[in-house]
């Protein structure tokens, strides 16, 4: 799995329902209670899956028995729910939603860039929303702002030296 | 290499409204209701046969009938209707075989009823 697929499956929904959908699969009212989600917006998100092919939706014909997985994994779902497996290990150790858009690939991009121009140019993200997630993650103190020079103004951002590891280590996981 | 029993299985939209269906109109007794999995079992009129459904997001009614044996097949049809159940047609005769009624659970699964006519 890339950021790109990350970024596809990050908020509220989709990267929950991967995580909690075993790996033989899950038929549709398990997995609603499991995440207490009302039917339609499960069904949404389920298509949705299917349409970036990490899910498969099997017919009452193909199931075979009605107590069989009405959802499976497709291969490339097998592979990216690993990964989120081991993504999630690191939401304990961050003091965000990880799986919230923007924010960790915001994060992780300042391993690579510091200019807020550059940043925005390389995640195509508006600058509204980077401009939201920089200032939440200096207020969750992982990262800092510097101003390298006045005249003209120039800022860097830059993460936390005590984040460092931990940023590295995600970001392998994402690339 | 078998033992006693058989299970049939339905897919179902509502696992509360086909046990209520299977319990209220047809009488028979829940053996085991797992709402969390959305699954229910239910005893049957016959020993070892019983009737099972789990809830899901697709379901196809099926053309393959459960078929209960009955005394008398005019007297059931109208006790079941009675209590709401819609039959498909009269009541069919193979002479000498068997009188047979059709209906339906709520997700239009075929269910019949069979009085023998074979000891006449």
């Amino acid at each position: 799995m890339n950021k790109k697929v990350y970024h596809g499956l990050s908020g509220k929904w989709m990267i929950k329902i991967l995580l909690s959908m075993p790996e033989k699969g899950s038929r549709f009212t398990p997995l609603q209670n499991a995440l207490v989600i009302s039917p339609s917006r499960l069904n949404d998100n389920l298509m949705k899956l299917e349409t970036m092919n990490m899910i498969k939706h099997l017919s009452p014909i193909e199931r075979r028995h009605p107590l069989l997985p009405e959802y499976v994994f497709t291969d490339v779902g097998h592979e990216v729910k690993e990964t989120l497996t081991s993504i999630h290990d690191y939401q304990a150790l961050f003091p965000f939603d990880i799986y919230e858009k923007w924010t960790l690939l915001v994060l992780l991009e300042l391993l690579n860039e510091t200019k807020f121009n550059q940043i925005k140019k390389k995640l195509k993200i508006t600058p509204k929303v980077l401009s939201q997630r920089l200032t939440r993650l200096m207020a969750l103190q992982l990262i800092e702002k510097h101003v390298v020079s006045m005249n003209p103004m120039e800022i860097e951002y830059r993460i936390k030296d005590e984040w460092l590891d931990l940023c590295h280590e995600l970001n392998q996981l994402l690339e | 290499m078998f033992k006693q029993g058989i299970t049939i299985w339905y897919n179902v939209s509502d696992i509360k409204v086909s046990k209520s269906f299977y319990e209220e109109k047809l009488s028979f007794e829940c053996k085991m209701f797992d709402e969390e999995g959305g699954m229910v079992i239910m005893n049957s009129n016959t020993d070892h046969v019983e009737i099972g459904f789990s809830q899901a997001n697709e379901v196809e009614p099926s053309s393959s009938s459960a078929v209960f044996t009955v005394d008398n097949i005019e007297e059931t049809v109208e006790a079941l209707k009675a209590k709401g159940v819609e039959f498909q047609g009269g009541i069919d005769v193979v002479p000498g075989m068997v009188k047979l009624a059709t209906f339906a659970d709520p997700d239009g699964h075929s269910l019949m009823l069979a009085e023998d006519l074979t000891d006449e």
